[in-house]
């Protein structure tokens, strides 16, 4: 069966990737951080993160990660209290920007129609790109970005 | 025994006990969560001096970048999961 690109993960493979993700950025990272984790239920953690990149065109780029992860636990083994967890990203919000310039790019998962009544974007997976000048929005569907995609494509293009 | 569990390696260890024993779980029903997150999102669209209305379109239609903006954005995806 073929493994879809966002499937489930264990938990602890699930945050350790994105602690190794951040490592393999550090050396282009001109402010340092690491993921800020906070659990609003049971079921359900945020991931943060927010960081300065030099690209290797020079430029200086803020970065933003938001991320909703859905959390399960499996039936705990015998003896055991809780079971092993899963999880995978649920929602996400990826922006690329400059002090003074604003956005260059946001990736956004589904969402309600907020306001933009000409557009049918927000049911998919999309990016908003605004290193045009003008507004760029692209249904990105279930290939959306890892973080690790991303960051590669801020290093490279911006 | 899971054999994957078996291979999991101490940082992983580390890491899994950091982030479950540093944030405990806030808890609450999906009515409470709907509250607290409508909560704060009106919270932060009163720091900004706009409504919270205001503050999401702003959010999704402008190029400019405020933390409050993604802050925003995902508090109304999880406003519209969890009232489902």
């Amino acid at each position: 069966m073929k493994q879809l690109k966002h499937d489930w993960n264990w938990l602890e493979d699930y945050l350790s990737v994105h602690e190794a993700v951040i490592g393999r950025f550090q050396q282009y990272m001109i402010t340092s951080n690491s993921y800020s984790h906070k659990w609003f239920n049971s079921e359900y953690l945020e991931l943060s993160i927010s960081f300065t990149l030099r690209t290797h065109q020079g430029a200086l780029v803020n970065v933003s990660i938001m991320k909703d992860v859905e959390v399960k636990s499996l039936v705990p083994s015998k003896g055991k209290k809780t079971g092993r967890r899963r999880a995978r990203t649920e929602a996400y919000t990826y922006v690329a920007y400059r002090s003074g310039q604003g956005c260059l790019l946001r990736y956004c998962s589904p969402h309600d129609r907020l306001f933009d009544k000409s557009s049918d974007h927000h049911e998919f997976h999309h990016k908003h790109d605004f290193t045009s000048g003008q507004e760029i929005i692209t249904r990105t569907g279930d290939n959306w970005p890892h973080v690790d995609d991303f960051l590669s494509e801020v290093m490279s293009r911006l | 025994m899971d054999t994957k569990l078996n291979r999991m390696n101490e940082e992983q260890v580390s890491l899994l006990d950091q982030v479950t024993a540093d944030q405990p779980f806030a808890g609450g029903d999906s009515a409470e969560s709907v509250a607290q997150f409508k909560a704060e999102l009106a919270s932060l669209a009163l720091s900004l001096g706009v409504t919270a209305d205001q503050l999401l379109r702003t959010a999704e239609t402008s190029s400019d970048y405020r933390e409050e903006y993604s802050k925003a954005l995902m508090l109304s995806r999880r406003i519209a999961r969890f009232s489902k």
